[in-house]
């Protein structure tokens, strides 16, 4: 009876040492990140939209850049090539359609884009509010998860001197 | 009495017989289990390899002043200069090796293709842009990188 018993206390030790052994194992072992490729996804995403044409000739207006640089820098009034759309709805819909057309976004990411004066602001008319443009699932901006982030600055040349604007990309897992 | 002993013996051995069938069992599957563990890794580094390499040749083909005009922002006449080239793809190969294709395609139809082969592959897209001489703009597309093998 005694030998029978440490018989099986013999068996479950050797198995918990085996398994014990394949847990650390499993722990150690590495994955394939796809951590390089997503930087280098999202960094590229900001540069090549805010690079892109927005269709007018007008230099206010014309890269998606100079649309979200006009709405910091022209009154709210400007519409783009004199009778076009105010700048802050053609960079909403550009970039909206825009990111629409990546496949790997539409499906698995959501973002926000945040564009806002390096220093300085300027006042909202509407809202009384400094301005601050927002494209995008807006409840990123303060959602304590995973998000892969990169910057981009549009320079600009006001007479009182040199005003960048910052766009901010953020992506999030869906 | 004497059988009796004789029986006890044979329950013992036959203890021992079964102890070490299911210690030499565990041994077997926990090897079996490392073997697993074992490709599963190497395989694992094969695909980082490949994946470094596509990332790579992702990142040649974004700076290269042999295809854009500023980084990540490609030219269409040079690329449209780079596919007339007799053995375009041996030259580039002597600088980021062989086994490789890029597509360059815009969302507006325009499609650049290099070295591509009927094979399996593995492959990265990143957002990039064409510069379009005739129209004197800039479109939004992908580069897309593929390894062979």
């Amino acid at each position: 009876m005694a030998s029978g018993q440490s018989m099986v206390i013999m068996i479950v030790f050797v198995i918990m040492i085996f398994g014990g052994l394949a847990v650390f194992l499993l722990s150690i072992s590495q994955t394939v990140s796809q951590k390089e490729y997503h930087n280098l996804y999202v960094h590229n995403l900001l540069l090549s939209v805010m690079r892109t044409d927005t269709g007018y000739t007008d230099p206010n207006c014309k890269l998606v850049s100079d649309t979200l640089g006009c709405a910091f820098t022209q009154s709210t009034e400007y519409k783009c090539g004199g009778s076009g759309e105010p700048c802050i709805e053609l960079a909403n819909g550009t970039l909206t359609n825009y990111m629409d057309r990546f496949e790997l976004v539409k499906k698995n990411f959501r973002y926000l884009f945040i564009a806002k004066p390096e220093t300085g602001v300027r006042i909202d008319p509407e809202t009384g509010e400094p301005l601050v443009v927002r494209i995008g699932d807006k409840s990123l901006e303060t959602a304590r998860i995973d998000k892969l982030k990169t910057v981009y600055i549009i320079p600009k040349f006001l007479a009182t001197g040199p005003y960048n604007i910052v766009v901010e990309l953020f992506l999030a897992e869906k | 009495m004497r059988l009796r002993k004789r029986l006890k013996a044979q329950h013992e051995i036959m203890e021992y017989v079964i102890l070490t069938l299911f210690i030499v069992i565990i041994i077997i599957g926990f090897v079996f289990f490392l073997s697993g563990w074992n490709i599963t890794q190497l395989q694992l580094d094969k695909e980082k390899a490949r994946q470094d390499r596509a990332l790579f040749i992702m990142k040649y083909f974004l700076s290269s002043p042999l295809f854009t005009k500023e980084n990540s922002v490609f030219d269409d006449t040079k690329l449209d200069a780079f596919r007339s080239l007799p053995n375009e793809c041996t030259e580039l190969g002597k600088i980021i090796g062989e086994n490789w294709f890029a597509e360059i395609e815009t969302f507006n139809g325009a499609k650049w293709e290099m070295c591509t082969q009927n094979k399996n592959y593995s492959a990265y897209i990143v957002p990039a842009n064409v510069y379009r001489k005739f129209t004197d703009k800039a479109e939004l597309g992908t580069l897309k990188v593929g390894v062979y093998g």
